[in-house]
Parts: C-alpha cells; structure tokens; sequence
C-alpha cells in the first residue's frame, strides 16, 4: 500500500495545481466557447444558433463595432507596449550600474504598486479634470491653454496611453535591468577594445543578449495590455462616445450591462484567440535562430 | 549517508500524507456541518407548522374578535387610522416567522444604511433578524443580476435599480408580492395603503403575465422608502440670479438665454452643467426633454421614434446648452462630476434628480449651501415631463423565508418608515401622505412642492427587456454629440437605427406581438405606417 502510494505521491502532489487549472482555467474557456454557440440573453433560455454570434460580429449588425473596437484595441496596445519598451530600456540603462540604484529602482516601482483602479480614479478625476485638474494648473504656468485630456474624444486615447506607460513601464525597468546586470562582461570588454562605440556596444552585444528577456518583457505587457480594463472602466468607461471602447469593454458592455451573453462569450472567445495568437507571432518573431 | 536521506524522503510523504488526511479530515467535517444546516432548516419548517398552529388559534380569537366587530360594526369602521399609523395598528401577527433570518442585498446608500440602522427595531418587533449586504453601486448592480439568474436564493430581498425593474420582472427573477398583500395573515392592507403610494412609482413594480407587459398589471414589487427620484428638477443659484437681475427660467428658451447672459457677464462659472457622459443614467435628461418637446422614446409598438422631430429638437437643446454652456469635457459628466462642480459653487444652473437636494443644501457637504434653489424642469413647448425613478423591494423566488421576507419589506415601505426616513433627511418618499407632514415640509422646503406638481406630469423609463442596451446606445451617441463628433441630429438618428435593430433582435417586432404595447405614462405616439428606421 504505501509503496504505491510512494510510486504515486507525485500526482497526489500535483492534484491541488490540477485541479486549479481545470476548475479555475480550462472549464471556464471550455465553458465560454460553448456559450458562444447559443443566443443568450441573461434570464432567458438559452437557443442554439452555432455560428451565428460570429457572424453578427464580423459581418453582421454588430460588426462596425466589433471592428471600430479591434481598431482602438490595437492602437491602444501596439503604441503602449512600443512606448513601454523605450521608456523602460532607457530608464533600464541609466539606473543598471549605479550604486544607488536600488533605492532609485524603489522609487520608479512606485506607480505599479497602486491598484490600476485608484490610480484610474486619481488620474480621470484629479490629474485630468479639465476644470480642477492638477495637470492644466501646471501647464497653465508654461501658458499652456486647458486641454481636455480624457474628456474628449481626441485626447482620450492619448491620454489613457500615458496612464498606462506611467503605470507599467516600472515593470519593463525591473526586469530589463536585472537582465542587464546579468549580461557577462566580456564581450562588452572586448566590443571596446575593438573600438566600438557606446551605440553599437547597446545594438550589437547588448541587445541581442538581452533578447530572451525583452522577448518574455514584450509577450508579458502585450498581453496585459490586450486586456486593460480597470484603467478604461475607471477613467472612461469607453467614452468619450466610443473613443476608448477596446474590445475588453465592449465585452464587459455586452454581458452587464446589454445582458447578451452570448455574444459577450463570442467576444470573449475572440480577444483569447487574438491574444493567443499575438503571443504565437511574437514568440515566432523572436525566436533563438 | 543515503540512510538519513531515505528516511527524510519517507518522512516526507508522510508528512504529505498526513497534510493530504488532514484535508480529507476537513473536507469531511465540513460536509459533516452541512447536515445541521439541512435539519435546522428542518426545524425551522417545522416551527412554521406551530406557528401556523398559533395562528390558527388566533383565527379562533379573530374569531371572537369578529363576532365582537359584528355587534360593533360602527367602531370598526369609524376607528379611523391616523394618515400615518404605527407598526403597532397592523393587524398582523408580527411575530409569526420569529427567528428566521434574511439576507438582503443592495447598494449603500444614505437610505440603505438608514435601513440597516433601523433593523434592530424591526427585530425587536418580529424576532426576524435581516442581514445586509451593501455594495458600490457597480459592483451591486453586477451582484444582484448574478444572484438572481443563479437562483441560488443566497438573498431574500432584493433591491432592484429602477433601469433594471422591467428585466428582473419579465424574467420573473422577483416572486409577486401582491400574493403576500392579498393574504390578510400578511398584510393588514387598510394599514399598508398602497393607493397611497405614488402611480409612477407603483409603475416599476408592475406586470402583467398575460400580455407580458411592463408597468401595468399586478404588482411584483414595492417601492422602496426614500427613492422616488424626480430627474431631473433645476437647482440654481439665488446669489448669482439675483445679481444678474435674471429669473427662475420656465422654459429651455428662456434658460438658455439666462445661460448666455451669465456666460457673458461671470467668466468664472460654468453656466449649465447635467449628466453628459456614456451611460451612468445619462438619457434621463435628454428622455425628460424629449417627453416636454412632445415626444417619446418608442411608439406604442416599440419602434424607436428618436429620429422625429420632436426628439431631434430637444436633443439638439440638450446638446447645445451642454455644448455651449457646459463645462469644458461636458460630454464624460456623469452625476458625480455634476454634483460636484455645482456644489463647488462653480455652476449657475444644475439640471439632476430630486434626490440631491438634501445633499446640496446640507452645509457641511455643500460650499453654496445657503444659496440654492430648486425648481421645476423647465418647459418645452409641448409643456413638461419628468421621469420618477424608483428603487424596487422584492422577494426572491428562491429564497426560503418569501413570508419573513414579506414582513421586512412591508415594514420597511410603511407609511411611518417612509415619513420617518424622509424626517431624518435621507431621501423623498414614494408615499403621497409623506408629504402632509408639517415636519416634512419644514425640513424639505421648496423641494416638496417641485415634487407634489412633478407628479402630475411624471412618467417612468423607457424600460424594455433591453433596456441596458438602450440607454448605452442612446447615452454614447449624445455624448458622442456633446464632445463634438457628430451633430444631435445625426446622433438621433444613428441611435434610432441602432435601437431598431437592437429591439429587432430582442422579439419586439415579431408576429404575433411577444410584448404589450408601449405605455410609460408620457406623450402617447401612435405607430405611424410611414414609420423609418
């Protein structure tokens, strides 16, 4: 008896984790895909109509919107990762080797310890408020006329991409710098001694050794971005009209407050296939030739 | 050197074995709990066969009392109760369900914690104690749909948003409360007076099965105590209106003019401000105005009429004062952002619901406290309209104790909670003979008689099974309109199509009819054959 059990203890150990992933993760996709197959609204009984929740999305009388939001989700994520990356490379190489910098790096960590929805809510209704906002008074001192920032329809998207830089690039910076102070220092020694310049020691030695971990960086914030949702349901809620409304909002719109779940679970199924298959091309892209 | 480490390993799985038994151990204890749980329920069913057995000996005593009222006819009739009697005048065992439990969910709010607060009292009186579970009102409005489809019956009274009262009726996620009125062991109905409620307000809590039609019918749920909104009434500045020499405006015309004049002449406040963002209750104005300007949202068989002329003129009012008048980043104000540059003594006019009067003219909250006034909506050129909200209470069909959750609920929406809820300030009462109260109308001011005269013209939501989707999609377009995307026109008109093919979709147009017609107690618009998306 107990030698079988010593044969089979590891899978007694591996239960708590498996039944996690089944119950916390597999059943629900599995779940969600089913319902995406049947018209639904909340209440109601739920019709079998197969694909036709995708049809509406694609083709149908949901598709300019469907489409208006993979536009603004796109958008939303290609510009903040891409400001994320730079921002965070060059705050990553300016901090990595100084002596300080483990109080400089506390303090740059500053920003993602705060719950995506507070810092929402400071920066909607405190940082942005174009009537009694922080941000306007201090631009008012520069002659900087009032500006609308998360108020109108052309500088809500802008100015939710800054909130979210502002939030997540201490993240990019932590991990960029410790995989820059893990970089072997020799072929850094040996770049200068052939002459090369700051640049190309960053371009040619630094990067490509850097590449796994801007590799696991990118996938990481892109799929966190895919899905921002506390930072647009806090400030915007996908307004100014449909300024913001990426497709995470549109789903969270369609399932509570539309009540079609239904189509939310399409909607679902679909932002998991784009995100499972970004990750897919990004993996693909930067792959170890 | 391996002998130590064998035994480590060995050690080890047991220890995980142990850890593994201890959990087994647990899980079985829990399940072990759980039949106390089933047989309390047990004995709770079977105290209410002893009550039931009290109560059949109070029939045998009503019994005695009926033969007495027999002879004495004349006492009975002419014991006159006073407009707002005591919990004690019922004629009710209060006592009948002692010792249940109820859960009840709802947002907090200053009426609901005024609840909660008063809940000792009522299980003084019936030896029922209610639970609370107060939310955000987000986070309420996303609980409260999930308990009701999982029909778990983890609550026993729901609150239930006034934008919601047509799906949670429809999809029968409430039990009819008439049921309870009806049965004179529940409810003393001479006591409960429920003509004293106002119609409106009754509306949100009414259905008929047969037709499947919203707002007319039996009633499914009651009114709660203090949440008869009147949206929107005008609350203005007297400071600002008596330095300027100007009026309190009776039309939209005449309010706008008064907004150019204050622009003109105080650079420094926002002449107009209301809601003008996505969602957050937004269409209320712009459905108000609609209704003065001599239309509706659909016509009598659904068909969405905001692309009529009416609505487009009154649309493009909303957006032009909003626009014009309003502060900069109009269109993403909801309530909070309105409330809150009003009371910061930044905004001349302020169009929102009743409901924050008490809290504007409160001068620990409010900066202009002492200088705000409130009046009608203004008028359209087709006469007024304003929508009355109104928070519902009703029984969960799931729920174990439907009766003790009866007995809260007509406690909680008597007349003399009513009164003594709005006599603490926390909100207006949906019940008429409130207002009598000379307390009342002390405490209340000019509010009471913006509220008396709104009940004459008042009409209730546009609410369709989808209505949530309606509202996003009108509420969107006139924000899209007041940020400057499109015009007013344009924006009725996309919204008119949009809810077309929304309410398309939902089985409104099917044939034959799945609903009732459309009747919210405004402008009646027949439905025209020429009638366009």
């Amino acid at each position: 008896m107990i030698k079988v059990l010593k044969k089979s203890s590891h899978i007694i150990f591996f239960l708590p984790a498996l039944i996690f992933l089944f119950v916390g993760i597999a059943y629900p996709i599995v779940w969600s895909i089913n319902n995406s197959f049947y018209q639904w609204i909340i209440g109601g009984n739920p019709i079998f109509v197969g694909l036709k929740n995708y049809y509406d999305i694609f083709f149908g009388i949901l598709s300019k919107d469907f489409w208006y939001s993979v536009y603004i989700t796109v958008i939303l994520t290609l510009l903040t990762v891409a400001l994320q990356l730079t921002i965070g490379m060059g705050i990553a190489l300016l901090i990595y080797d100084r002596t300080q910098n483990k109080i400089i790096r506390s303090i740059f960590l500053l920003p993602m310890v705060i719950p995506p929805v507070v810092s929402g809510t400071i920066w909607g209704n405190f940082i942005y408020n174009p009537s009694y906002g922080i941000l306007n008074y201090l631009l008012s001192f520069f002659g900087v006329a009032p500006q609308l920032w998360t108020y109108s329809s052309q500088q809500a998207l802008p100015s939710v991409i800054v909130i979210l830089v502002w939030q997540w690039t201490p993240f990019v910076v932590l991990l960029l710098s410790a995989g820059l102070e893990s970089l072997p220092k020799a072929p850094m020694e040996a770049a200068v001694i052939d002459g090369a310049s700051s640049w190309q020691i960053f371009w040619y030695v630094k990067v490509p050794l850097l590449k796994p971990v801007i590799l696991a960086v990118t996938v990481l914030r892109l799929m966190d971005t895919l899905r921002a949702f506390d930072i647009i349901i806090s400030t915007t809620l996908g307004g100014p009209g449909r300024a913001t409304e990426i497709l995470n909002i549109m789903t969270y719109l369609t399932a509570f407050v539309h009540f079609n779940m239904g189509v939310a679970s399409a909607l679902g199924t679909i932002l998991f296939t784009i995100s499972l298959a970004a990750v897919i091309i990004m993996l693909y892209i930067l792959r170890e030739r | 050197m391996s002998e130590p480490k064998k035994v480590d390993r060995r050690k080890f799985i047991y220890a995980g074995l142990g850890a593994v038994a201890l959990i087994a151990i647990g899980a079985a204890a829990y399940v072990a709990m759980n039949p106390p749980v089933v047989t309390q329920t047990v004995t709770t069913s079977t105290t209410v066969p002893t009550t039931s057995v009290v109560t059949t000996t109070v029939p045998t005593t009503s019994v005695v009392t009926t033969t007495v009222p027999t002879t004495s006819v004349v006492t009975t009739t002419t014991e006159i109760l006073p407009p707002i009697p005591d919990y004690s005048l019922a004629k009710i065992d209060w006592k009948q369900f002692k010792g249940t439990n109820i859960n009840l969910i709802s947002h907090s709010a200053p009426q609901t914690e005024y609840m909660k607060k008063r809940a000792p009292e009522f299980e003084e009186l019936t030896g029922i104690k209610v639970t609370f579970d107060l939310y955000a009102e987000k986070e309420y409005s996303d609980k409260v749909v999930i308990a009701a489809q999982s029909a778990s019956g983890m609550y026993d009274v729901l609150a239930v948003l006034p934008a919601y009262s047509a799906t949670f009726v429809m999809q029968k996620w409430v039990d009819p409360v008439y049921k309870y009125i009806e049965n004179p062991k529940l409810c003393d109905q001479r006591w409960y007076n429920l003509p004293d409620f106002y119609d409106s307000a009754l509306s949100y809590g009414r259905f008929d099965p047969s037709t499947n039609t919203f707002g007319v019918g039996q009633q499914h749920m009651i009114p709660a105590p203090g949440y008869l909104e009147t949206l929107p009434v005008l609350y203005y500045r007297k400071d600002i209106l008596s330095e300027l020499g100007l009026k309190v405006p009776q039309t939209f015309d005449e309010l706008e003019e008064e907004c150019r004049i204050i622009k003109e002449r105080k650079s420094n406040i926002v002449p107009f401000v209301t809601r003008g963002c996505r969602m957050a209750g937004t269409w209320n104005i712009p459905l108000a105005m609609i209704g003065c300007y001599g239309g509706n949202f659909f016509d009598q068989e659904w068909y969405p009429i905001l692309n009529r002329p009416e609505a487009i003129e009154a649309v493009t009012k909303y957006v032009s004062l909003m626009r014009n008048y309003g502060p900069p980043g109009a269109a993403m104000y909801d309530y909070t952002k309105a409330m809150e540059l009003f009371k910061s003594g930044g905004a001349a006019f302020y169009l929102d619901t009743g409901n924050y009067y008490g809290v504007l003219t409160d001068p620990a909250t409010s900066q202009v406290a002492n200088n705000v006034g409130v009046a009608e909506i203004p008028a359209g050129p087709k006469g007024r309209k304003v929508n009355f909200l109104q928070w519902s209470l009703a029984i969960d069909p799931n729920s174990k104790n439907k009766e003790a959750a009866w007995l809260f609920i007509q406690w909680v929406t008597s007349a003399k909670f009513a009164y003594e809820l709005m006599a603490a300030g926390k909100g207006p009462s949906p019940r008429k003979s409130t207002y009598n109260e000379r307390v009342i109308q002390d405490k209340w001011g000019d509010f009471i008689n913006v509220v008396a005269a709104s009940g004459k013209y008042s009409q209730i939501l546009p609410l369709s099974l989808i209505a949530g989707k309606t509202q996003d999609i009108f509420s969107s377009y006139t924000s899209a309109a007041i940020d400057g995307q499109i015009t007013a026109e344009e924006a009725c008109r996309r919204a008119n199509k949009e809810i077309y093919d929304a309410m398309k979709a939902a089985g409104y147009y099917d044939k034959p009819p799945k609903y009732g017609t459309y009747n919210n107690g405004g402008n009646v618009i027949p439905h025209s054959p020429d009638w366009t998306p």
